[in-house]
Formats: C-alpha cells, sequence, structure tokens
C-alpha cells in the first residue's frame, strides 16, 4: 500500500476516475508549499496565497457547472469554509502589519500555480464530478501539506492552534470528497493514521 | 466499561502490557496498525515539559481506544467497518507517541485499569461516545500543540489531530450530522 496519501493518489486509488479520464491529480514529488517561507509572517502569506488558490478552485468549479446535486452542495459549503480561512489568516497577516497578495483572477494563472504546488490535472479543464472531485482531492492534499508544514515552523501560539484548527478542517475535506468519489468507503476516506499531505 | 463481544479481552487490550498489548492484541485478531505504527521519525529533541504534554496526549488516545473498543460489539455494517478501522488508527497513534516519549528517554503512559465511559446500550449511543471521545482528543492536541517546544514535535501531533479530525467527519456523517460543520475544528462540533 502507498504509503503516504500523494501516493496513494497517484496509484489510482483516490483519482481512478480522473486517470482514466486523462488527468493525473496531485503529484507525489511536489515540493514542500512553504520551502521557501521563514518566520510567521512570511508563512501567513503563503497560507494566505494557498488559501485562495483553493478558494478559486472552488468557487471556479461551481461556476463551470456540470457537478451533481451532491457534489454542488459540497462544493459550495467548503468554498464558504476556504473563504473563511482566507479571512482568518489575511487579519491575522494584517495584524502583523503585512498586506494579503490579491487573489487570483485567472483560472489559466490559478491552475498553473495549483499545479506548482502540486495539484495534478488542470483547473481550467476540470468539469463535472469525475474530473472535478479527484481534482479538489488534489487540491486539498496541498493545502493539507502546507498546514503540516506551517505547524513545525511557526511560532506564535495563537497561530499555530489556528493553523492545526484549519488543517482539521482541510482534512475532513478531503475525507468528505474522497466520499463523494467512493461512496464513503471509510477505508480510502481515511486511509493513514497521520495526515501530512 | 468495557464490554464482551470484541474477539479479544479488555485485559488483553488494556492490561500493563500498555501500546505494544494492545498492538499485539489487534494482530491477533487480524488487524495491524500498519506502517504508521512505527513511523516514528520525529526526532527526539523533546525536554522533560514535552514529555509530559505527549504523555497527556496518550492519555487521550488510550481513553478514545477503550471507547472503540468498550462501543464495537454493539455496532454493525459501517459503523462497525469504522470503527475496526479507526481503533486500529487510534492505536498507531499510541504507538507513534509512545514512541516519541522513550526516544526522550521518558516514561510512557499507559492505560488505566478502567475508563468510566458510561453505558451505552444502542448503536446510536455508542456512536454518540465515539464522537465524544474524539473531541477530547481533539482538545487535548489543540491545547498540547503550541506547548511542544520541537517543531517537529508539533507537525507530528497536528498530523494526528487532523486523523480524528477525519474519525470525528465519519462519525457524525453516519449519525446523520453534518460531516464537515464548520471552517475550523474547535472539538465542540
Amino acid at each position: 500500500m502507498p504509503s503516504t496519501r500523494r501516493e496513494l493518489i497517484r496509484s489510482g486509488a483516490v483519482g481512478a476516475a480522473a486517470l482514466a479520464t486523462g488527468v493525473t491529480p496531485s503529484r507525489a514529488d511536489a515540493a514542500d508549499p512553504l520551502a521557501a517561507a521563514n518566520g510567521d509572517t512570511a508563512i501567513l502569506g503563503r497560507l494566505v496565497m494557498i488559501e485562495q488558490l483553493i478558494e478559486f478552485a472552488y468557487a471556479h468549479l461551481l461556476e463551470a457547472g456540470g457537478l451533481s446535486a451532491a457534489a454542488a452542495g459540497v462544493f459550495k459549503t467548503f468554498l464558504s469554509h476556504e473563504q473563511a480561512h482566507v479571512r482568518l489568516l489575511s487579519n491575522a497577516l494584517m495584524h502583523r502589519g503585512s498586506v494579503p497578495h490579491p487573489p487570483p483572477t485567472d483560472v489559466r494563472v490559478a491552475s498553473r500555480q495549483l499545479a506548482i504546488l502540486g495539484a495534478g490535472g488542470s483547473l481550467r479543464d476540470s468539469r463535472g464530478d469525475a474530473l472535478s472531485v479527484p481534482y479538489m482531492i488534489g487540491v486539498e492534499t496541498v493545502a493539507e501539506g502546507a498546514y503540516y508544514s506551517a505547524m513545525s515552523k511557526l511560532s506564535d501560539s495563537t497561530l499555530l492552534i489556528d493553523a492545526a484548527q484549519v488543517m482539521g478542517c482541510e482534512a475532513q475535506h478531503w475525507t468528505a470528497l474522497s466520499g463523494l468519489q467512493h461512496a464513503g468507503d471509510v477505508f480510502v476516506g481515511v486511509p493513514y493514521s497521520t495526515v501530512k499531505g | 466499561m468495557v464490554g464482551p463481544g470484541f474477539p479479544v479481552s479488555r485485559r488483553q487490550l488494556l492490561g500493563a502490557s500498555g501500546a505494544a498489548g494492545l498492538a499485539a492484541a489487534l494482530s491477533a485478531c487480524g488487524r495491524s496498525p500498519g506502517p504508521a505504527a512505527h513511523v516514528s521519525t520525529i526526532p527526539p529533541n523533546l525536554k522533560a515539559v514535552d514529555v509530559t504534554v505527549v504523555n497527556g496526549l496518550i492519555d487521550a488516545e488510550y481513553f478514545a481506544a477503550a471507547a472503540y473498543i468498550a462501543g464495537i460489539p454493539l455496532l454493525s455494517d459501517h459503523n462497525l467497518r469504522a470503527a475496526k478501522h479507526f481503533l486500529v488508527q487510534e492505536v498507531a497513534h499510541i504507538l507513534e507517541l509512545s514512541n516519541m516519549v522513550t526516544a526522550a528517554r521518558g516514561a510512557p503512559h499507559g492505560p488505566r485499569a478502567s475508563y468510566d465511559l458510561g453505558h451505552p446500550r444502542s448503536e446510536t449511543q455508542v456512536m454518540e461516545l465515539i464522537h465524544r471521545a474524539e473531541q477530547g482528543t481533539i482538545r487535548a492536541y489543540l491545547d498540547a500543540i503550541p506547548r511542544l517546544s520541537p517543531g517537529a514535535a508539533r507537525a507530528a501531533a497536528a498530523s494526528i489531530l487532523a486523523n480524528d479530525a477525519q474519525h470525528i467527519s465519519v462519525v457524525r456523517r453516519n449519525l446523520g450530522l453534518d460531516p464537515v460543520p464548520g471552517a475550523v475544528v474547535t472539538a465542540t462540533e
């Protein structure tokens, strides 16, 4: 059995439908999303940027259409969560005297940035459950990896708790999206005893 | 209290042999904590205060494991499958945390002689007990994480918290509740 979630996704256990249609969800060799960020302010800025991309991705896929009613309902709920994450982290960033990067507005740019972070496939080309759900599983994997990295780098106590709480939510997103794709199979939805992205 | 029905005795699971006994007992009934049980890639940079904090997490994990062990005989179908799967993961958490303490030359806590789990009688009551136990572990991690000094230990703790959050999500779904009720995991939902 693959030993990491990225390998699991790459193996096809999670993204079989996407692979069948030519999409490769989540790259196993993706670098640490926070590799270049050091210090609480820089890490926060990076996390805001990643959350903005995830928010954009959910919004874009909802707008692109083709989702089942069940998937659309889940995507709408998770979009609202990602918006809350952006607000939470942006407020913390501004409290430190820094300004968040402007959110993405172009799907090609967002798709490319998410690919660089390790989300396989293409946001621009995803539409409908068969492509969008595995794509967002890959995106949520990126989020988990970012927070896992942040937990070892952040120093402020409040930020650590905020990051842990958001990381838990992203892991729940991952499980719920997997449930959509695999009819609630708990072995696929909660494959490992630790969540590291 | 832990009840009959699970194919391993309470003495085996919660006896003095601690985490190793739990792992052996699970192995005897065809379950394994799997590779995550011996991942322990955590640098042993824990200080004495960190050992105390991690032992608090071990206590919370043992309580959750006890809830699963007590409840499993009363569960069926998808609840049973999930509970058995999650129990294996809880044992992996205990082993990983115990390895951290041992690497820091500390003494990992073992299970208590008994746990007051109430008297759940129905499948729903068992799932509610498991829900509360998992919330307890989340609370313990949120309390512990800022108090852990090595970054790697904080990351390890958060990676387990996130897995317990996934458990809660599935348990809530099986109880007919919103599986992801909020944008942050607070242990009150």
